[in-house]
This record gives structure tokens, sequence and C-alpha cells, in this order.
């Protein structure tokens, strides 16, 4: 089905059986000493044992001025080696050729981890970051030059194929090749050829320790920042590192000008970067990688197909599901389970200096204590409610050869999900609940929709077992600021009608701090509304949201003319205007027509308290938003980890 | 059936034939053309019509030379070879058995029912690496065939021999077999264009390794399959602000719509009339 995908592609003295590569993702699972952790070890053998090509394991700290956080490999110290060495003979048995990426942050970093003063070509604060960093002297250059190679010499000893020089994502190589970062008046800044001087020397420095294993780069293939580099100068950069020799060639986008690029969520079109890759694999004969945003074997091959690219990385696809290589090879589409770009559980659990996770793959991280084993005593179980996080619960419980009966209300599965992915932008999220009902479809779980289960059907049922999962409901508003203006929940909002919103002066006020106020702001702007307002108490509005989707969500919002109002407390209603206070200043909303309440939603637990009285020899578990109100994530999570203990 | 065809660019004279009493002219480049062995081409045109004959006849073209040599295939590839072999070497007339040698080894490694090649050389002219091979691989050789039939139920081949004066003699010869053919009425097709050009990425290359002695061995060299060109993708221009060109990748290329809040009927009619107003086309007669 997919002949490109599945056919080998020898890189120097190493063959990957396949085009699909991971590249380098932090995943902060290693421990606070930058050593590599058994969990490490186990999340990519994961992945080598599922048929991926190559791996490219984390960005690994090459001195002791750069770290994204405590959790990084710190590949300047030779106690990494026996981990190390582990790690890459473990990805090896399977045919996975495994490359190391050598990492400097430059100054895209803050000093906290380090406690060190973060370090650039020259002293310019960082956009992001907003620290400004010591300008590198040619001897601290020279020194960071051969902390290079002495990383690589590591990482050769520890039994790296190939090692990867990382050029990208704006960091310390990205800092000297571009003039927005680089203003130094010595050889090292100025000329183009100066610009890429640095450049040079850490490849050359990599390659004279590199002996047989290969050696590749990593490179943003447009800075997108005015007055940055182009696609052009990247061209002509990567023609001269080329004409000095590579063994292959990845295209990346993103650094702190434009940080979403980098992590690119699911506003961004899928494939959208593949033309960097293209324009730069008409040039050169060196292999080219293109990653960004390709969740699927499908497109990955039409890719090869169209010639854009040697290898395509599927990287974020791959945490979420391990197998898709030896899934796509037999052919099996619809059992890959796929990334939504949510970002929710991978980057945004970077943010929050958390290991990382996967919104649909609770066993990311977890790969030996989350194995689904065959139950050893067999229960007949009831899982009430088809939201992603009862669905996951009978999945893995069938899976693991219990017998169980799925009770969902409504016609369809898919729980409060399917409102959740009705908003803009969103609706990619309910490809994880679609994969979830095929795969119930093609298990012997007994699924009965439109059947409400009662505690009878559960004393009738003879259950071993009941897992609840009956989320939560969204009742009255938590607040009335005014009798003269409607007030209404996310629910209600979610179900109004045209005229109902078309010209209307709308104010919707956060008080759930995640997604939730926007989406529905966005909704009501892209139908019409007259204006939308969106106040939050908190510092920002969505402040618990995940970074990235809160960035493009504020774009579109802009777009839309959606305004937000953080810090700010609604003083008082004059008719149908609302007086807010912020930060000292006070603001006039005139004339609203609704207010929408987005309220933390509240637990449905009645099903399951009544059990509890009733029948307190049942065994009961609850799962997702009936425990508490969360996220789809946690859902999925819950649903997983009470199937693995029943 | 599997049918291996060997093949060779050879020197041919050209210019003035005045000149080329003169040793040293020949030698000059100016005077002096490489084409195919025109024998070659009738052992290609043979292998053809046994393609067209039966069903599942899969033809491999082999040359040994130096770069020159490729021209030979792209031909080959033209007249409808399905795979093609190059040996880069040289071999200079004299040295015949030893190329018998490697050829024998490239066909053997190859898998064959049966090797075709010229009768002999234009240039050198021989004849005695067909019959070299056959040697080496211990099969039957039939030489100055002009014509190969295939007997029905898989019997031996069937191949008339051209022996002189327009007489023919006609043999019977099992397979495997080495068959070398004789330029005859059947003229060579000529070689179509779009195949000829897309030969280069079909080349499958060898070296020669040297060993000491006779022996010699090859080796596979990773020629780089010829690189598909990249299909036409949406590119932004650089020209456009850093902010523009995103704008474009996330719509594919496409400016999406602003969305323009209606503006009801009312207020529009109510501008216009304010504006007339204000610049004293009418009269405000409120
Ligand atoms: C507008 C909106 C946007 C959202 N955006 C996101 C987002 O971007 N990211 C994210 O992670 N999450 C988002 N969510 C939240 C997400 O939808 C929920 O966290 C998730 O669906 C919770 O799953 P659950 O399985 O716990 O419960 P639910 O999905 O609520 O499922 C519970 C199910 O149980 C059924 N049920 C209840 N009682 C019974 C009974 N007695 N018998 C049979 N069936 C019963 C219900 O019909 C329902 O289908 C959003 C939600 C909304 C409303
Ligand atoms: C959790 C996470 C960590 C990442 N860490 C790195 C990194 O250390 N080095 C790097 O070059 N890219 C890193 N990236 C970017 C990815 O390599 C990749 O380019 C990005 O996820 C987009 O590709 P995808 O859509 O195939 O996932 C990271 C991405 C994620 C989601
Ligand atoms: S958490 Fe979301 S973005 Fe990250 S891998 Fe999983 S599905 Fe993809």
């Amino acid at each position: 089905m997919f002949p490109r995908l599945f056919t080998p592609l020898t890189i120097k003295n190493a063959t990957l059986p396949n085009r699909i590569i991971a590249t380098g993702h932090l995943t902060h699972f290693a421990s606070t000493d930058g050593l590599v952790t058994q969990r490490m070890i186990d999340y990519h053998e994961a992945r080598a044992r599922g048929g991926i090509g190559m791996i490219i394991t984390e960005s690994m700290a090459v001195h002791p001025t750069t770290a994204q956080s405590q959790y990084v490999v710190h590949l300047y110290d030779d106690k990494v080696l026996p981990g190390l060495t582990e790690l890459v003979s473990r990805i090896k048995q399977y045919g996975t050729v495994v490359v190391c990426q050598l990492h400097h942050m430059g100054r895209e970093m803050i000093s906290v981890d380090t406690m060190r003063p973060i370090v650039a070509p020259s002293p310019i604060m960082d956009p992001m970051k907003r620290e400004v960093p010591h300008e590198l002297s040619r001897a601290e250059i020279k020194e960071m030059v051969e902390s290079y190679a002495a990383a690589a010499e590591r990482a050769v000893k520890a039994g790296y194929d190939g090692l990867e020089v990382h050029c990208a994502h704006g960091y310390l190589i990205q800092q000297f090749l571009s003039p927005l970062s680089n203003q130094r008046d010595d050889e090292y800044g100025g000329s183009f050829e100066n610009r890429l001087r640095f450049a040079r020397e850490v490849i050359a420095a990599v390659k004279a320790v590199a002996g047989d294993r290969f050696v590749g780069i990593r490179i943003d293939g447009d800075e997108f920042a005015d007055g940055g580099l182009t696609m052009e100068d990247v061209q002509q950069i990567i023609l001269a590192l080329n004409a000095d020799g590579l063994d292959y060639i990845g295209l990346s986008v993103g650094h702190c000008l434009n940080y979403p690029t980098i992590f690119p969520n699911m506003d961004f079109p899928l494939g959208c970067f593949t033309y960097l890759a293209s324009n730069i694999k008409r040039l050169v004969d060196t292999p080219v990688y293109t990653s960004h945003r390709i969740n699927d074997p499908a497109l990955a091959e039409k890719i090869l197909e169209d010639g854009h690219a040697d290898m395509v990385a599927m990287t974020r696809a791959t945490i979420a599901d391990p197998e898709l290589p030896i899934k796509a090879k037999e052919e099996r589409i619809d059992d890959i389970r796929p990334c939504v770009a949510c970002l929710q559980r991978c980057f945004g659990r970077l943010r929050m200096r958390a290991p990382i996770s996967c919104l649909g793959n609770p066993a990311v991280g977890r790969e030996r204590e989350f194995a689904i084993t065959p139950a050893t005593n067999p229960k007949k179980v009831a899982v009430v409610g088809g939201g992603p996080g009862g669905m996951e619960a009978a999945r893995v419980l069938s899976q693991r050869g219990h017998k169980v009966v799925l009770y969902e209300k409504e016609q369809e599965l898919g729980g409060m999900l399917k409102l959740g992915s009705s908003v803009p932008n969103r609706e990619e999220l309910f490809n994880i609940a679609r994969w979830q009902i095929i795969q119930l479809q093609q298990s012997n779980v007994e699924i009965k929709t439109g059947y409400e289960a009662t505690l009878n059907d559960l004393r009738a049922g003879a259950y071993d077992a009941v897992v609840f999962a009956t989320g939560a409901e969204y009742g009255e508003p938590s607040v009335v600021f005014t009798e003269n203006v409607p007030h209404i929940n996310l629910k209600q909002a979610l179900e109004l009608a045209d005229d109902q919103v078309e010209n209307k002066n709308i104010l919707v006020i956060d008080r759930d701090y995640h997604n939730k106020a926007l989406g529905i702001a966005e909704q009501l702007a892209e139908r019409e509304a007259a204006s939308v307002v969106v106040l939050s108490s908190e510092v920002d509005v969505a402040l618990d949201m995940e970074s990235i989707n809160k960035m493009m969500a504020y774009e579109r919002l802009n777009e839309l003319e959606v305004k937000c109002l953080s810090k700010a407390k609604v003083e008082r209603v004059n008719g149908k205007d609302f007086i807010v206070s912020h930060e000292g200043w006070e603001v006039v909303l005139p004339d609203i027509d609704l207010v929408v309440v987005v309220d933390k939603p509240k637990v449905n637990t009645m099903l399951a308290k009544q059990v509890e009285q009733e029948l307190p020899q049942l065994k009961t578990y609850l799962v997702g938003n009936c425990a508490s109100p969360r996220l789809t994530p946690d859902a999925i999570f819950d649903g997983y980890r009470i199937a693995l203990e029943v | 059936m599997k049918v291996v065809v060997l093949i060779k660019m050879t020197t041919v004279i050209r210019g003035n034939p005045n000149r080329a009493e003169n040793l040293e002219a020949i030698l000059d480049p100016g005077n002096v053309a490489l084409d195919v062995n025109s024998y070659d081409l009738a052992a290609l045109e043979e292998a053809q019509r046994l393609k067209e004959s039966i069903d599942y006849v899969h033809i491999t073209a082999v040359t040994v030379g130096p770069e020159s040599a490729v021209k030979a295939l792209q031909i080959a590839h033209g007249m409808g070879a399905d795979e093609l072999i190059w040996v880069d070497a040289q071999y200079e007339g004299g040295r015949e058995m030893e190329l018998a040698g490697l050829l024998a080894e490239v066909v053997s490694k190859q898998g064959f029912d049966l090797v075709l090649c010229g009768l002999k050389s234009d240039d050198v002219g021989t004849g005695l690496v067909g019959i070299g091979v056959a040697e080496i691989l211990g099969i039957p050789a039939v030489t100055r065939s002009v014509k190969i039939e295939i007997l029905p139920d898989g019997g031996p081949l069937q191949i008339h021999r051209h022996v002189g004066k327009g007489n023919r003699e006609v043999v019977h010869c099992p397979l495997p077999a080495v068959i070398t053919v004789e330029r005859s009425r059947r003229m060579p097709r000529y070689p179509g264009v779009a195949r000829y050009l897309a030969a280069r990425k079909k080349i499958i290359r060898y070296a020669v390794e040297q060993q000491p002695g006779t022996q010699v061995s090859l080796r596979h060299v990773e020629t780089k399959k010829a690189q598909p060109r990249p299909k036409k993708i949406f590119t932004p221009d650089d020209n456009l602000s850093a902010a523009d060109r995103m704008k474009m990748i996330m719509t594919g290329g496409m400016a999406r719509k602003k969305k323009k809040k209606a503006q009801s009927v009312v207020s529009g009619s109510e501008q216009l009339y304010n504006f007339l107003v204000k610049n004293g086309f009418l009269k405000n007669k409120a």
C-alpha cells in the first residue's frame, strides 16, 4: 500500500528499514542528574519495536550552559555513557537507526536550570525568554566548538549510528546564522561567510570525531521573521554546508519569533511545511527529511511519491501510536491511533516541566507499568458512559479479556467531545473518539447506545464491577450580574439559533480557564455576533490553556475582532451596560444582549451514588469528568488506568 | 525466460577516407565516432522479437566499458530492454577471455536462460567473447544465428545459422545457451526517445575489484537513483513579509476572506445620507 514508505534508505553505513522517522523530541524522561532513565529506554524501545526507520533521540546538552529544564541528558559529561549505551543498543536491536541530536540553546532559554548566564553570539535579549545573554568571546566560541566535538565523541562511543547538529529552532547555531541575533563585528558576524563560520566549525569538528557514523543537520527552512533569514538565505546556507559534506539534511521551522510553528497545532494544515524540504531537495543529492504535521502514512507516501523528501518525520504521530509503521505496513490504517495535534499532553506537559504523555495514548512514558496484559481473572464489567473516558475503559478492559457492556444514553458515542470538537478549529479533536469507536466496533464489547443505564440494569446484569464514566454537566450559570440580560451556560450557548446570535453584543465570562471560553467566543463571532468580549478575573483569559493553542486562538480572535479583558471584574450593570474594572481602569461594555457564563461543569455522579447505596457489594470505579471535571486526556488516562486495575 | 544481451560501443572511423591511411589520423578523436556495435544491435533486435513471440521474456542488457558505454544501454532501453547493467571497466583488444570471464560472472549473477551477443565487434572483430562466455559457463554456444525460434511446449530453441553463400543451417539447442547473432535482413528497430532518455535512471552499476592474477570479481556500486524531480508545491514568495508568508501557509495559498460583518441597511443609508448632507449635496430637512 505504501511502497515508497517501506523502501529502505542507506545513509553512509546505516540502512533505514523504511522512511518513517521520529525527529528529536525532548521527553523530560531524563533524571535531574542528566542521566538516561529506564523510562526513556522503554519509551524509545516501544517505538523501535513499532518498526520505525530512524529515531533521533532528544536534544542533549553539549555544554553546561544549556538546559531546557532539569530533565535533559548531560551529554557534556561521561557519566551519561552507560545509560546512553543501553538506550542505543535497545533501539538498535529492532533494526532502527538511531541518531543523537547535539544541542545548545544559546539564548533561547532561561538561566533557572543552569544557574549560569545564558550565552549567545550577541548580547541581544531573547524576545521570548526575556533574558539578556552573555556575548561569547572568541575563546569561548572555541570552547563551544570543542564541546560539540566532545559530545559527539561520547555519542559515537555510546554506539549511535549518526549525529545530528541542531541548527534549527532559533538555538545557538541559528543565532549565529541569523542577522537578527548575530551582530558581532569579528570573524563570526557580519557577512554571510562570517555568520556561517560557527556552524561550519561545529560540523567539521563533529565530523572529525564521527568516524564511520553519519552526520546530518536540522535547520529551519525559513526564519519567518522580517529581517531574518528567508528561504533563499537558508538555501544558500544549506548549499554551503552541503558542499563541506553532509549525510542528510533535516528541514524544520520555528523559533522565538514564531514559536507555534515548532509545534504546529491543529490550526496548521497537514504537511504545510513540506515545501521547505522540497525546495532543498531539488538542489542537492543528499537525503532530505521533512517534518511538521504529517500524521498519516498516506500523506507520507504522497510526499515521497511527489519527490519532496527522502524521509518523512512523523514525530507526534509515533508518540500517539508507536506501532504506526507496523500498522501501516500491515495495512491496518483504521487501527492507527491518530495524533490530533492538540499539544495538550506532549508539548503542554513539557511547559509544565512534566514528562510527556499523549492525549490519546496514556502508555507514553509508562510503557512498562501500562502494558496491556490479559486479566488473570476475567470479569463481567459494565461501563456507563460512552465519552472518551468510558470508551477507553471499555476498549482496554475487553483487550484484557473482560466481558464488557458499554451503556451510552445518547444515540452516538463520543460524549462531551462531540461538543468539544464543534467549536472552530477543534474538529480534529474528535478523531481520537472516532478511533476509539472503530476499535470498540472491532472488539467484542457489547455496545448499547441510546440506552440510559439505571440501577436496575446494573443490578440485573450480574456484573462483577461497574466503571462510571458519566461525565459532567453544565448547570445554572454560577453568576448572574443582572436580571436585564439573559445569562446562559456553555451548552446552551452552543445550541443558540442564528437569530439569537446575529447582531447581538455578547459577553463571555471565563470561569473555566481552559479553551472553552475562547472556543465559544470564536464560534459566536464567526456566526456574526455584533461584538464578543471575553472577561476573565485571572491575569490572562484561558489561563490554563495550552500555550500554543492559545497563541493561535488569539490570532484568530483578533481577526474576528473579539476582545479580551483579563484581571477584570464586573463592578455594576446599568440597564444593559456592563461596567468592568481592569487594573484600576473602568471599561464600559455597552448594550450587552447576552451573557455566556463558561463554568467548570458539575460531576454527574447520580447513578454512582445510587449504586453505592443500593448495591454496596458491587465494585465501582469513577473515570474522567465524573470523578472530577477535567479534559479529554484525563478521561482517557483514567479509563486506561482503571481498566488495568479491574 | 531471462535473456541477457551483451552489448558494447565500438569505434568507427569517419571523415575523409584518404586520411585513414595515416594511422595517426585515425586515432585523432575528430576522425572517430562511437556507436553501438552493429552486430549487438542485431542481437538486441533478436531478443526483442523473442519477447514479442512469447510471454514472459525479460531482457537484461549488459555492457562493459567506460562512461561512454552508457549510451549502448540507453539504446538498448530505447529498443525495449527491461534491465540495464553497466560494468565500469575497460578491456582493450587481446583480453577477450578475461572479459568473457567477467561477463560470465555478471550473467550468472543475474540469472539467465539465454545469452545473446553480436557475432563479433565492428572494431576488433575476433568474435571470441560470446564463445568464451559459453565455455566458461559450460553451456552450448551457437554462432552466426540469423533467426531464433522457440519450439512449443518448452522444447529446445530452433536456430537458423548463416553458413555462407546464402545457405542456412537449422539446428536445435537446449537452454541455457549462448547464441551469437549475425547481421541479417532483420533491421534493428529504432530506439524510442522517451525510453532512451529514461534509461539513465535504470542503470545498475558495478565496479571491478582487481584481485591478484586473472581473478576478477564484481562489486555493486551504489549509483544514486536519479532524483525524481520534486513536483511543484505551493511555496510563498520570499518577498512577502513574514506574517504574510505565514498567512499563506496557514490557508494553503488562498487568501482567507476576512469576514466583514454585515452592516445593517439602515446604518449604511444613514451614513450616505449624512455624507450628502455634510457636503452640501442635500439640505438637511430636519
Ligand atoms: C466546548 C468544549 C470544548 C472542549 N474542548 C476541549 C479541548 O480542546 N481539549 C480537551 O481535552 N477537552 C475539551 N473539552 C472537554 C472534553 O470534551 C471532556 O473533558 C471529555 O469529553 C470528558 O470525557 P468523559 O468521558 O469523562 O465524559 P463525557 O465525554 O461527558 O461522557 C459522558 C457520557 O456518559 C453518558 N451518560 C451519562 N449518564 C449516563 C447513563 N446513566 N447511561 C448511559 N450513558 C450515560 C453521557 O451521555 C455522555 O456521553 C471540551 C468540552 C467542551 C464542551
Ligand atoms: C514534546 C516535543 C518535544 C520536542 N523537542 C524537540 C527537540 O528536542 N529537538 C527538536 O529538534 N525538535 C523538537 N520538537 C519538534 C519535533 O521534532 C517536531 O519537529 C514537531 O513535533 C513537528 O513534527 P510532527 O508534526 O511530526 O510532530 C519537539 C516536539 C515535541 C512535541
Ligand atoms: S498529545 Fe496531542 S499533539 Fe501530542 S502526540 Fe498526543 S495527540 Fe499528538
